[in-house]
């Protein structure tokens, strides 16, 4: 024991040493999956396989669709023939999966069975997919192969139809990036030769063209924000604002139309020649109580939405910036062919989570049914981009008290929305430190404030804390709100130890030894353990998690019904581990980062977590798959256990209507379509 | 050794049982050369002595200071720490303490633990646990706030319940944070038993709890302890109250156990209340307290307040004393006195109470019941066998030098 007046190194006083001695020496782990890279995996895969082949040969191929990630693609491609590669890929053609298509014609093109027929119609559409996934360039180049390889004059009606196709989507493309002339000349090459049954199609194209011209001489400033033909065709619109972000990815327009009639037939956006068609579905609207006599005098009934806010999301290939003075015009087509037309000025604007929540709630509806996969898909991908942007830039860091040299773990602790918790965590850590005398175990804390709004009051609470507790932290202040995915990979990035701890903020030991335990057991696992999870009691100590395992559940509304979903077993039940379960390290199917361990190597390699999921959500479990994926088992630790205070967490009971839902849905997508068919083989991999 | 005590308030202008535990531990030091002591008390910023975080040696006393410190009532934080830093490391390098002893934390906050943790790492903290308020947000009583129930443990849900405008997880965080600063000091001190227990119970467990019962108030001497024991009256028949009175220390049980006594046709007793702040107390229970006092006027007869020298006087007008709290408490002082004087003790069955009464020269009734204290009250009239046989029980007090030497014992074995 330390003499009072000794000068003695340690900080603390040596008089209460709880850890060292209770601490069992060493800790096996109990198996409980066959490892993702072993041959009992590859007979699993075999099987699913030869189901899907199965399944293809009674003509399923939408079925199967539904059962593909991207993981699985390579050893199915090898094994199924052109005929069924073509109708998977038309399958997820039609389920918006252009990505899927895509990948999956990569493949087709490259098996040598196809027949010419086979063949071409792979082009075309893997052509289209690529052009729907904004890639214009390289869908250019399909889709003139494509024409190049057919005639519009054949006999033949298939090359015919796939000659039309082409020619029309490389039309298209040229509209989009307002290549007008371009698009007239191609134009006058289809009418010449394009057959009977397509000439109204093109006939409307000509219309449409003629239109843009007349707009584009005409003084634009001219356009009315609003026009009212409520008199003759019961129609109304105005443009109130109109918002194109600063990256030139995403336009925002709001205003008001009135069709009860449902004249439209389609709508276009204009900006500097050049020309967006609309899908319908990625219109949200609302109710306008201001616009009761308009709707009136459109013969619409009371309670109608003449509210909307039409979200677009360029891509890469296609966006332009804002220029100065720049008007948007939204083009009406009636039925009758008549056109409506109304102007607004661009104001720029910052992409953000507001903004990104908006385009889910227009992407999903409110019965969680998945109406714009596409606007979804782009939503994530601007997601992606916005949050590697925010980390590129260089954020602020601060330390406070003096760093442990080589520190055996990097505990990573994002903070959003409350800071207090900081104040809990680091008194427990001052304490720890404090009881563990000369045997303290040097540790780096990495908070990582993920919420602007709160730079104010983190400051003297990091003060606070440091002339408290002594226990040496380092701060991280993003300038923008990046979710907590982001949130740890910045963290991440500042992490010097060769251990990391993913650390929710409102996660408190519930013993003593609980971090010590977890650490040396991962320490003592020399790398044979992917990522090690704990114990997370409610404050009651209620279970709130001992693992993470994969559900469906088919009484959920739309599309939650249809995916994978994350459970947590025994959550809410008494806990009550027996001895040996608990001193073994317990495989698991996955495990909740709100405290996991894992290798900092590995989280490097594996790239962190992934920044497609919004705002939030499964980038955990996302995180535990790749992890396997990798080879490497998920554990937890039952003798470590945590307080959980989980607080705004979405319970399946929260309404679908509601933002947090929608967010759940999509996320859930995004994640089923990447890990479903490794989720399967997961579940039949049980060691017997 | 050297030794720095830490008290809420200063003996002169504040009373009470945790200020006379700690000025009569600082005093006894004085007499022990082996030791060095200092007292630091805190003062509410409010009394306009000094300011927040300001320190003050006391007059003509070398090793007595004030400091103005407040903290808030949920968590106990200091409301202005920064400031109460830099005079406690102004007073810390001067005195270079082996040992802190803390005998509350209000005032101060309860953050001044890791505090002088981080000030003074080499001295061992210890706190003595004069009450329950670092388990319970209602005053610490461990009574519900709507039915004033007892309640045996302190959870989130249950405390949720008591104050609807906490969280459960606020009131969860409020809760580690104490605990984790309660187990983080070298030793923690109770006076009685069932704190220790009652603190476990609730999760806030130490290897180093000692229990060493309060020191005698300084007052008390022991000079006519003969007269005193030849002052019972015939008929053992005069009963008393001394204390605060307020709705927890059991007042209504005790008029309506009177009342009991009365429409039972027994007259023969009478009952003195000592003590005083009725007038500071809630209507609702001042216009109760008036109601069933109006009912046994005759028998029961307030007395007022009264000073500690007054004490002995007063006790040699009782023969039983009551202690009748309808909350748990720790170690009433007035036990101790009533053992002191060679009183037997008629008190509620729980908590400190009973623990400090049951076969050690008292007798206990069901609490918050009248019909029991009624009881209890008609049998001990006049049984002078039971009221000998409590006095032999009452084991010599804890005089002042030997609690002293308890702490020296506990503060050696830290260092």
């Amino acid at each position: 024991m330390a003499s009072l007046h000794s000068g003695s190194s340690s900080s603390g006083r040596s008089g209460l040493q709880l850890t060292a001695p209770s601490l069992p020496r060493f800790r096996g782990w109990h198996r409980r999956f066959h490892p993702a890279t072993g041959t009992q995996m590859a007979e699993i895969l075999e099987a699913q396989l030869s189901r899907w082949q199965q399944q293809l040969d009674r003509g399923q191929a939408a079925a199967v669709v539904e059962q593909l990630d991207f993981h699985v693609l390579p050893a199915l491609a090898g094994r199924i023939s052109a005929e069924h590669c073509l109708a998977l890929a038309q399958e997820a053609y039609h389920a918006s999966r252009y990505d899927l298509g895509s990948s999956l014609l990569q493949e087709g093109l490259a098996n040598s069975g196809a027949k010419i027929e086979q063949w071409q119609e792979m082009c075309l559409l893997n052509a289209l997919c690529l052009d729907k996934l904004g890639l214009i360039h390289q869908a250019k180049e399909a889709l003139q192969k494509v024409v190049d390889l057919t005639s519009l004059s054949s006999d033949d009606h298939q090359l015919q139809r796939r000659s039309f196709a082409a020619a029309l989507a490389l039309l298209w493309i040229d509209l989009r990036l307002g290549a007008l002339e371009p698009a007239a000349d191609r134009l006058r090459q289809l009418r010449k030769n394009a057959i009977t049954e397509h000439q109204e199609q093109l006939d409307q194209i000509r219309r449409l063209i003629t239109n843009i011209r007349d707009i584009i001489n005409r003084d634009t400033e001219s356009i009315p924000h609003q026009e009212d033909l409520s008199r003759r065709f019961n129609v109304a619109l105005a443009i109130d604002n109109a918002n194109l972000s600063r990256c030139g990815r995403a336009l925002e327009i709001d205003g008001w139309l009135v069709d009860p009639r449902q004249q439209i037939s389609q709508i276009y956006i204009i900006r500097n020649r050049a020309i967006v068609a609309i899908d319908l579905n990625e219109i949200g609207t609302f109710e306008r109580n201001d616009l009761e006599d308009v709707i009136k005098r459109c013969g619409g009934h009371p309670g109608y939405k003449a509210g909307f806010r039409l979200s677009l999301v360029y891509q890469p290939e296609e966006c332009k910036p804002l220029q100065s003075g720049e008007s948007v015009i939204l083009l009406l087509v009636l039925r009758d062919q008549k056109m409506i037309v109304a102007r607004q000025k661009v104001k720029p604007f910052t992409v953000n989570t507001k903004h990104i929540k908006s385009l889910v709630n227009t992407a999903i509806d409110d019965a969680l049914v998945l109406t714009s996969p596409e606007l979804l898909r782009r939503t994530r991908q601007l997601w992606k981009e916005t949050l590697q942007a925010n980390l590129e830039q260089p954020a602020q860091h601060y330390h406070y008290g003096a760093a442990y040299e080589d520190p055996e773990l990097s505990v990573i602790i994002p903070l959003y929305g409350r800071v207090d918790f900081m104040d809990y965590q680091l008194n427990w850590f001052g304490a720890w430190r404090r009881k563990q005398g000369d045997a303290e175990i040097p540790l780096q804390l990495i908070y990582v404030l993920d919420d602007p709004r709160l730079v104010e009051d983190i400051l003297p609470l990091a003060r606070r804390c440091q002339m408290l507790y002594g226990f040496p932290f380092e701060l991280v202040i993003n300038s923008e709100n990046t979710g907590y995915a982001a949130a740890n990979n910045r963290g991440a990035q500042y992490a010097t130890a060769p251990l990391l701890l993913l650390l929710n903020s409102d996660v408190l030991p519930e013993k003593d030894d609980s971090l010590l335990l977890m650490l040396r057991a991962m320490q003592q696992q020399r790398g044979r353990i992917g990522a090690l999870g704990a114990l997370l009691l409610f404050d009651n100590k209620a279970i709130q998690h001992r693992s993470m395992e994969f559900i469906r559940n088919e009484s959920l509304d739309g599309v939650l019904a249809k995916v994978w979903l994350n459970d947590h077993p025994s959550k809410g039940m008494h806990f009550d581990g027996d001895p040996t379960e608990r001193l073994q390290l317990q495989e698991t199917e996955a495990a909740s980062a709100a405290c996991l361990m894992l290798p900092k190597k590995l989280f490097d390699t594996l790239g962190g977590f992934s920044l497609d999921y919004i705002i939030g959500d499964f980038e955990d479990s996302d995180l535990c798959l790749k992890i396997r994926d990798f080879g490497l088992p998920i554990a937890v630790d039952l003798m470590a256990s945590f307080f959980h205070l989980e607080r705004q967490s979405v319970s399946l009971s929260t309404k679908s209507s509601s933002i947090k839902m929608k967010l759940v849905a999509a996320n859930a997508s995004t994640h089923h379509q990447r890990w479903c068919s490794t989720i399967e083989r997961l579940k039949s991999s049980t060691v017997k | 050794m050297r030794i720095l005590f830490l008290v809420h308030g200063h003996q002169q202008f504040s009373v009470g049982g945790a200020e006379n535990a700690a000025f009569s531990l600082f005093h006894e030091c004085q007499a022990r050369p082996d030791v060095e002591a200092w007292m630091l008390a805190a003062v509410h910023p409010r009394r306009g002595l000094v300011n927040h975080g300001e320190l003050r040696s006391m007059e003509d006393a070398t090793h007595e200071y004030l400091i103005g410190t407040s903290c808030e009532w949920f968590r106990f934080t200091n409301q202005a720490i920064a400031a109460i830093r830099q005079a406690l490391e102004r007073l810390l390098s001067e005195i270079k303490p082996d040992i802190i002893h803390l005998h509350h934390f209000i005032h101060f906050g309860i953050d001044i633990i890791p505090l002088l943790q981080r000030l003074c790492p080499q001295a061992a903290i210890v706190l003595t646990l004069h009450e329950y308020m670092a388990l319970c947000l209602h005053n610490g009583q461990m009574v519900t706030t709507n039915q004033f129930k007892l309640c045996t443990k302190a959870t989130p849900l249950a405390c949720s319940l008591c104050f609807p405008e906490h969280s459960s997880t606020d009131i969860f965080l409020r809760h580690h944070y104490i605990q984790t600063i309660l187990q983080s000091c070298d030793a923690l001190i109770s006076p009685s038993e069932f704190l220790v227990r009652r603190y476990r119970d609730c999760g806030i467990s130490h290897s180093h709890f000692a229990v060493i019962e309060n020191g005698l108030p300084d007052q008390l001497s022991c000079e006519r302890q003969e007269d005193i024991e030849q002052s019972y009256s015939n008929k053992l028949n005069r009963f008393a109250f001394f204390g605060q009175l307020n709705k927890y220390k059991g007042l209504l049980v005790l008029l309506k156990a009177a009342s009991v006594l009365q429409e039972h046709g027994f007259y023969d007793f009478t009952i003195s209340i000592h003590g005083a702040n009725l007038e500071i107390q809630s209507q609702e229970f001042q216009d109760e307290f008036r109601r069933y006092h109006q009912q046994v006027q005759d028998r029961v007869i307030l007395r007022g307040s009264y000073r500690q020298s007054e004490l002995e006087t007063l006790m040699m007008e009782t023969d039983w004393v009551i202690v009748p709290s309808i909350w748990w408490e720790n170690s009433p002082v007035v036990i101790q006195e009533a053992f002191f004087y060679k009183r037997p003790v008629i008190g509620s069955d729980i908590g400190g109470i009973a623990e400090k009464v049951t076969d050690r020269g008292g007798v206990t009734f069901a609490t918050d019941n009248q019909s029991s204290l009624a009881e209890r009250l008609q049998a001990c009239c006049g049984d002078e066998a039971l009221h000998q046989s409590l006095r032999s029980q009452m084991q010599a007090p804890m005089k002042a030098d030997r609690c002293l030497q308890t702490h020296l014992d506990l503060y050696n074995s830290l260092r």
